[in-house]
């Protein structure tokens, strides 16, 4: 069984005459520690495709499975689900300003409830994993961008989720960087055994990923 | 859509519940400490708002109170006054002595003493103070009932006056008085005998009637009545003399406690509700700018799977939070102003009493509650797709 089934998914923004369909009838599968990188221009539909694989948007049709689990992001239990099996990591890192890096990592184990004294400490051994040991005190604004974006990652892994969907992880960061980010999220994903999509227009990230995947105008294309 | 499997039996769901609630706090506090700056500034205004309230309210209180004090403190039971007058400290009642003669020729009526009353604008230090000039024999009920230093007896020129108006004319046992036209002597200082600033002066019964400018006449009579005297059989007997009536003394206490809150004690409730708008609007707008200027925080939560009640309890927790420290801030400052001005100018006195204080304190927290509902109708409509936005 893939970690993800998505089947059809179609999106449509308006109505009538104004609609605009963002993503057509796309179908793909990953299986867990494979890393697909989804690759298309701007504007594209791979934002869309990937809110809607991390169930943050609503398809217009089809249906996403996460190990079997269809996704309903109007059900009561959707944001928990979330919490407990994927994780995201954003272009612009989306760090808590007002938290520590420790304490942005270890958000999602708060959420889930776990004592602050365990899930700060499981953040700052994983941290130290990524090389941030001397920056767990840090605010966001003081780090650098590939900091926060190690930083990012740790959030989306701490919790060892069963998927994870990453939206134009290098965008923000140079070359360099970019490339040591994108390694560490190749390497973590498939020693964590996650399902990792990773959404990008940078083709010089193709050698990190197993399969790649072309998404034009709304449809996804095999390679 | 299945859930997760971090459900367990009950001890771990109660564990979840309270992890939850400490990251909403958790989440509360890194907020409000992570601009100490802006929210500082926002509690100072929420403190000005609840001072306001809190001060006011004491104002309130003592206007209340105080209205009330000489009649509390007269050890009447009956209180005769000239038919048609049902109150102390708004209208002028006369009647002859001879009448109170007759009072007391009735069966029950162990004393009637005589109280000749006058209130005035007393010219002090470029200014004019209201008094209340309470003119009784010595030895007989009506005089001063709490004197803090000097004398309590009235006799001749010699005169008690309340602390209040003592402080603001400067005035000292055993300096010399002019109370319109009239040389006396303070010979005491009275402490609590003012009706919501209208300082009583303590005088004898001929100095009070000359100053009333009406002969011989009395204002009231203080009734006591015997132990098992019939009160109503009395106060009807009273009221067949003809010219006056009696009022029982927590009547005549009402009527004045009414004629002050109609005149001075609602337009201050409605000051006091437009300060408590006040800070339900600057609490709300407080919440309302940080919620919507942390949006896409907010949609970085909802991303990664925070459930409602951790951002809704963020939210009204960091409202606690803010109105606490507004609440002891405006406290400590109302409590500051109400020191000040009964030490310095008790023309306005405020009295909070602890219980005064907790209701208060309870009414601005829930509505400053009330605000916290108009971020938490905005972090509903936060679209967590935000997080996609570079």
């Amino acid at each position: 069984m893939s970690a993800i089934q998505a089947t059809d998914l179609t999106r449509v923004f308006g109505e009538g005459p104004a609609a605009v369909t963002a993503v057509r009838d796309a179908t793909l599968s990953v299986d867990r520690g494979e890393v697909l990188l989804l690759l298309g221009p701007s504007g594209s539909g791979k934002t869309t495709l990937v809110s809607m694989l991390g169930g943050l948007l609503r398809p217009s049709r089809g249906t996403v499975a996460i190990a079997g689990r269809r996704l309903d992001t109007t059900a009561p239990g959707a944001a928990r689900f979330r919490l407990h099996t994927m994780g995201f990591v954003f272009q612009t890192f989306n760090l808590l300003p007002a938290l520590t890096a420790v304490e942005n990592v270890a958000m999602p184990l708060r959420l889930r409830g776990m004592r602050r004294r365990e899930a700060t400490s499981r953040a700052a051994a994983l941290l130290d994993e990524l090389r941030m040991a001397g920056r767990l005190e840090a605010k966001p604004r003081v780090l650098s961008g590939g900091e926060r974006q190690r930083v990012s990652l740790a959030r989306a892994l701490v919790g060892e989720p069963q998927v994870l969907l990453a939206d134009e992880p290098t965008a923000s960061l140079d070359t360099a960087t970019g490339r040591d980010a994108m390694r560490l999220i190749a390497a973590r994903s498939r020693s964590g055994g996650q399902a990792c999509v990773v959404v990008t227009h940078d083709t010089r990230l193709i050698e990190f990923a197993d399969r790649i995947l072309h998404i034009e105008d709304g449809r996804v294309l095999a390679t | 859509m299945e859930g997760s499997s971090s459900g367990g039996g009950p001890a771990a769901r109660d564990e979840t519940w309270r992890g939850r609630a400490a990251t909403a706090l958790f989440v509360a506090w890194r907020n409000l400490t992570s601009e100490r700056r802006r929210w500082g500034i926002s509690a100072a205004a929420l403190g000005i708002a609840a001072c306001l309230v809190f001060f006011l309210e004491g104002v309130s209180a003592w206007i209340t109170n105080s209205s009330t004090a000489y009649v509390d403190h007269s050890g009447a039971t009956l209180i005769v006054a000239e038919k048609g007058i049902d109150d102390l400290l708004f209208a002028q009642s006369s009647f002859s002595p001879a009448t109170l003669q007759s009072v007391r020729a009735i069966p029950g009526v162990a004393s009637a003493s005589a109280v000749v009353t006058v209130n005035g604008l007393l010219p002090i230090n470029g200014s004019h103070l209201p008094v209340y000039i309470v003119g009784s024999d010595a030895g007989e009920t009506g005089g001063p009932w709490r004197v803090s230093s000097g004398s309590p007896d009235v006799v001749r020129d010699r005169i008690v006056i309340d602390r209040g108006l003592a402080t603001i004319a400067g005035v000292r046992v055993g300096d010399p008085m002019t109370l319109f036209a009239h040389r006396l002597v303070v010979s005491g200082i009275s402490d609590g005998t003012d009706a919501a600033g209208d300082f009583f002066v303590f005088v004898s019964l001929p100095v009070a009637q000359a100053i009333a400018g009406q002969g011989d006449a009395v204002s009231y009579g203080l009734v006591r009545t015997a132990a098992a005297a019939d009160v109503q059989g009395v106060a009807r007997a009273v009221d067949a003399i003809g010219g006056v009536h009696a009022l029982r003394a927590s009547e005549l206490a009402a009527n004045d406690r009414a004629a002050i809150v109609d005149s001075f004690d609602q337009p201050l409730q409605i000051i006091v509700l437009v300060a408590l708008v006040v800070g339900v609007l600057i609490a709300a707008i407080v919440l309302y700018t940080a919620t919507v200027e942390h949006t896409r925080d907010f949609a970085v939560m909802k991303a990664i799977g925070s459930s409602s009640g951790v951002m809704y309890g963020s939210a009204i927790a960091q409202c606690v939070v803010l109105s606490l420290c507004g609440l002891v801030l405006g406290l400590a400052v109302a409590v500051g102003l109400g020191a000040i001005f009964g030490t310095w100018y008790p023309v306005l006195q405020s009295e909070l009493s602890p219980v005064l204080v907790v209701v208060v304190a309870a009414v601005i927290l829930v509505a400053n509650l009330c605000a916290a509902l108009l971020p938490v109708r905005q972090l509903r409509r936060v679209d967590p797709q935000e997080v996609f936005k570079a």
